[in-house]
């Protein structure tokens, strides 16, 4: 398992701090209201970016599965979730000035499965690839990438403020969440 | 932010030549066109189904950071998979779109899908930086 960790975290580094960004950070609901100058530097803004960009890969994968395994309900219960974490992301990046209009997030069938980033075309793929081979396969794509995104999403949240931190806590839960169903998955096909 | 046919064509070629580098599954002149991190981004990709069912390719994906022999097998074991697919690519540059002084985006046409490659400057030489799809001057 540990090693898993790293199958894919090469995707994500983190870097040191640099140019100032206004941002407003909340305190948990009934708190006062705050508005804080969080420093975020141009690499933390570049890995806010590319994380927002590579969640879709793992959503796509679900869906992809998902209709290979219609019978398998795992993929279409986390895809969801998976729309919910590409729009946390987004509102990460939109946050700190990080323009997303450029990135084509649509849920239309010609776009599932297609990535203008060569990287995670690849990437995604060969999880298909993978996967197709049978359903026991495709569950553990999915665990496979569940566990690389909770190993991602901690690295990231070094040297992040507050509010970046919460929120891929937050991913992070789910992303526990996703890896307990996968394995529950694997073990009842096993 | 101008630029130059100098900079476009050198942009162009570096693409044409990252896909040759896959067609030929020639990773030393992959390498030689991108940055390190996506560099690694991009081995890990390659290398992700025989991850799926090599433990011992697992680890020297891992290991491959911080490891010049994990990183030769990873590098080896990949470029026999590229040969083996017999990848063939279509390109075709559709526009050039500056993201500020060091960064641009190539939007171009890989087998007619829509695809963008972001490449940075870095030492007077341009090089794809999967990370560099912004402009650092939002």
């Amino acid at each position: 398992m540990k090693n898993e960790t790293n199958a894919r975290r090469g995707f994500i580094k983190i870097m040191g701090v640099g140019a100032l960004v206004a941002a407003t950070s909340s305190f948990a609901a009934g708190k006062k209201k705050t508005t804080t100058t969080v420093t975020l530097s141009e690499d933390q803004k570049d890995t806010l970016f590319f994380i927002f960009q590579e969640e879709k890969v793992a959503r796509d994968v679900y869906i992809t599965l998902g209709k290979l395994y219609p019978t398998e309900k795992t993929f279409a219960n986390i895809q969801l979730s998976e729309q919910e974490h590409i729009l946390a992301a987004q509102v990460l990046c939109e946050r700190y000035r990080i323009d997303t209009s450029n990135v084509n997030l649509s849920l239309e069938e010609d776009y599932i499965g297609q990535f203008e980033l060569h990287a995670m075309q690849e990437l995604y793929n060969n999880c298909i690839a993978a996967g197709q081979t049978s359903l026991l396969d495709a569950l553990k794509v999915g665990r496979l990438i569940e566990v690389t995104d909770i190993a991602d999403l901690d690295e990231a949240m070094e040297g992040m403020p507050s509010d970046v931190v919460n929120t891929f806590t937050n991913l992070k839960k789910g992303s526990l969440n996703h890896l307990a169903a996968f394995e529950s998955a694997i073990s009842r096909e096993s | 932010m101008y630029l130059s046919p100098e900079i476009e064509g050198t942009l162009h070629e570096s693409l044409l030549h990252y896909y040759k580098a896959l067609e030929d599954g020639d990773l030393s002149a992959l390498s030689s066109l991108m940055h390190r991190e996506s560099y690694f981004v991009m081995l890990h990709s390659l290398g992700f189904k025989r991850v799926f069912r090599d433990e011992n390719f697992k680890t020297l994906l891992t290991n491959m950071h911080a490891d010049v022999s994990a990183l030769q097998k990873v590098v080896s074991a990949l470029h026999t998979d590229l040969l083996q697919e017999d990848r063939r690519y279509k390109i075709e540059i559709s526009s050039y779109e500056p993201k500020g002084a060091d960064r641009v985006t190539v939007h171009y046409l890989e087998d007619g899908h829509t695809k963008k490659m972001y490449f940075e400057k870095s030492e007077e030489t341009w090089k794809i930086n999967f990370k560099a799809g912004r402009s650092k001057v939002s």
